[in-house]
């Protein structure tokens, strides 16, 4: 302003433009807060532009501007519509084209859609978000903008900024609220995709445990056609054992969830089906359950599998060990079959050469004898002569031996007879698997004398048989009995440091339709927590490599299934065993064939 | 009897891994007794196996371990065919695996799963 304006009077049609322009001013400020405040679409700042240019009387007006959706927008004063810019374009738009707090001039410039360039322009920040901001551009072709004029852009722009401040911020919360809704919608849409299209029943329960809702997998997986069917029931329901249930959601009380619990449940059908479910709990603020949320899973199929499997597996296990056991078995039993083979092969070898030299001898004796004849009929001729050359050659000593050497081989001529005799009887290699009749008796006699060199070292036999019935029995089998227990008890004896020698008794007893054999002896004796084991296969207290443990198996096998006997043991630690066999005389009818 | 240095420290290690199951080596006249108890899950089963076998394995032949059952709140099919394993562990080891007593839930999943008739049980056997 010049001295010559400040001196200037103020005349009425100064005051009057004055008051038209403030009146103008206060009118576009009411204007374009009205606008503002009851439009809240992009067409609002259509209208302000309209305005501001018509009001300040420019040739151009454009707002730039960014949008609640946080997309650059530009108004430019005479269009019909906001234009979308991009941020790069809208900022090079705006930069240096405006300052933070005050009306900035510039010029010339054609904002973008403006065919020509204005010289003069003045701008003037409308708001600011974040680092951004709103901005207000007036333009004119002549006469440069006054200060007053630019005062009132301020004044216009800062009076109505709160409205443009709140509508701003409004709109972005807006646009941040339809995005989240739009983004919630979506994964609402995803999640009942995912619900719906799972292969598992995906259920809810309130804190009742009532079915609250459940996805298609759940109908499947229960039987069930509609949701109405299971929603609102109680989950046990469908619970094949109800305990299941509740402790499974006792787990979940105290955990917050139960993970891979397996549960039965029942099927509209009836059906069981075997399922793995995961529960988790929703709590509200106090901590109490509001919701349960599961996912079950129809496991039956794959526990069927595991279950055949686990079966085949122990049967398996079962199998072998049988195969291993009947093995042992069979070799055990070819074992004792052979000693019995054994003794009979030695009793037919022996038997030849004893037959021809009990002949010889019984030969020799006889020519012994008719020498002697000889000898008595010559000393008769020439006595003298001949009592010279027999006491030359002491022929009366060995006359008088001749008898005794005869008389002791004859007797043992007669023991080795009876051992080939015992041998034979207890192979009875001629027997194989009939059964006829048997002499128990003559079969523990005979066991003696196979089992004598294990006894003699170590105890007394003690015989006392009394008379019994021939029984139906395969002989060589109750005989390779007796010599099991029979060695089990010396052996059992010679474990033992003893100062006397044992004794082992050994009794027979006739009853009504059986006999009884008791084998007794004064060994270690049995604990009682192992004694009921004895007759396992493959038990067995001897030390490693000493023992198949198959011995007494064996023996209860043919005195129990083959025979239809009993075989027991009574034991006591310290005193001593008692084995007791019972054999029935006759043979049952129908009892095991024989050939088995 | 004396259990092995070897099944002792595996049941520590149990006992120590998990705290919702347990395990117990105890020996009677009878024979050896596993106390086996509380919450036989997936995790706990599947450590279970292994710790059945070993002591299984630590057993002479011929010798009868008992299993005690009676206080199995929850036992999973896995636990199930922990149980099955070690019957087949035994068998291989000649040894007699026998369950004494049982709780109701783990007999009816035994039943279930129709491996408990393979088991020897003391109870009926009483």
């Amino acid at each position: 302003m010049s001295e010559g304006d400040r001196c200037r009077e103020i005349t009425e049609d100064d005051i009057e433009a004055e008051l038209e322009i403030r009146t103008r001013m206060l009118k576009l400020t009411a204007d374009l807060c009205s606008i503002y405040a009851k439009d809240i679409s992009e067409n609002a700042n259509v209208s302000a532009t309209n305005i501001i240019k018509r009001s300040f009387k420019a040739d151009a007006a454009a707002i730039f501007y960014v949008s609640g959706t946080m997309q650059y927008h530009y108004c430019l004063a005479g269009t019909d519509f906001p234009i979308a810019l991009t941020g790069e374009r809208w900022r090079a738009s705006v930069n240096d084209r405006a300052a933070d707090d005050e009306v900035f001039r510039f010029g010339p410039w054609a904002p973008p859609g403006m065919d020509s360039s204005l010289p003069l322009w003045i701008s003037y920040k409308l708001y600011t978000s974040n680092t951004e901001g709103g901005f207000i551009f007036l333009g004119r072709s002549k006469f440069d903008w006054s200060d007053e004029e630019q005062a009132d852009l301020v004044a216009v722009v800062k009076a109505i900024t709160p409205i443009i401040q709140v509508r701003f911020e409004r709109l972005r919360d807006e646009a941040i609220r339809i995005e989240a809704e739009k983004r919630l919608a979506k994964n609402e849409r995803r999640l009942r995709t995912f619900l719906e299209g799972s292969r598992d029943m995906i259920y809810t329960a309130n804190a009742q445990d009532v079915i609250t809702s459940v996805n298609a997998a759940g109908l499947t997986l229960l039987g069930y056609s509609s949701k109405s069917e299971l929603v609102g029931k109680p989950f046990s329901t469908f619970v094949v054992d109800a305990v299941d249930r509740s402790l499974q959601r006792k787990k979940v009380r105290e955990t917050g969830y139960a993970a891979d619990y397996e549960i039965s449940l029942k099927r509209a059908d009836g059906s069981r089906i075997f399922c793995l479910e995961t529960a988790y709990a929703i709590r509200n603020a106090a901590g109490n359950i509001v919701e349960l949320q599961g996912i079950v899973k129809d496991i039956t199929e794959r526990i069927a599998s595991e279950s055949a499997m686990w079966k085949m597996n122990i049967e398996l296990a079962d199998a072998n060990m049988e195969l291993k056991k009947t093995h042992a078995v069979m070799v055990q039993h070819e074992k004792m079959a052979s000693i019995g083979q054994l003794a009979a092969g030695v009793a037919h070898e022996i038997n030849n050469p004893l037959g021809f030299l009990k002949s010889n001898h019984e030969m020799l004796e006889s020519y012994i004898r008719t020498l002697g004849a000889l000898y008595a009929e010559i000393r008769a001729l020439v006595p003298d002569k001949l009592d010279e050359i027999a006491n030359r050659y002491d022929l009366a000593y060995i006359q008088s031996e001749i008898d005794a050497i005869f008389s002791e081989s004859d007797e043992g001529y007669a023991r080795i007879m009876r051992i080939v005799e015992n041998l034979k009887n207890f192979s009875r290699s001629d027997q194989g698997l009939k059964f006829e009749r048997y002499d128990v008796n003559a079969g523990i006699e005979s066991t003696l004398v196979v089992a004598r060199n294990e006894i003699k070292y170590v105890a007394d036999v003690q015989l006392k048989l009394g008379p019994l019935p021939r029984i139906m029995a395969r002989g060589n089998e109750i005989n390779q009995v007796f010599l099991n227990i029979l060695v089990n008890a010396a052996q059992a004896i010679a474990s033992q440091k003893r100062e006397t020698r044992g004794v082992i008794a050994i009794s027979t007893v006739a009853r009504a339709d059986s006999v009884l054999i008791t084998i007794k002896d004064n060994g270690p004796g049995i604990l009682p927590a192992i004694v009921n084991k004895v007759f396992d296969p493959f038990f067995t207290t001897k030390e490693p490599g000493k023992g198949t443990g198959l011995g007494l198996s064996i023996s209860y096998d043919i005195i129990t299934t083959k025979h239809g006997g009993v075989l027991s043991i009574d034991s006591t630690p310290g005193e001593g065993s008692v084995f007791s066999i019972v054999l029935p005389i006759e043979r049952e009818p129908d009892h095991s064939p024989e050939m088995d | 009897m004396e259990w092995s240095e070897t099944a002792v420290t595996a049941v520590a290690a149990f006992r120590g891994k998990h705290a919702e199951a347990y395990v117990e080596l105890e020996s009677g006249p009878d024979g050896a007794m596993v106390d086996i108890g509380g919450w036989l899950g997936l995790e706990e089963s599947v450590d279970l196996q292994a710790l059945l076998c070993c002591i299984v394995n630590s057993l002479e032949q011929g010798y009868r371990l008992s299993l005690d059952l009676s206080t199995v709140t929850y036992i999973s099919s896995t636990g199930v065919g922990a149980l099955s394993n070690a019957l087949v562990c035994a068998r291989k080891k000649g040894a007699v695996l026998a369950i004494a007593r049982i709780s109701e839930s783990a007999e009816r999943i035994l039943k279930a799963l129709g491996i408990l008739g393979y088991f020897q049980s003391e109870r009926y056997d009483e």
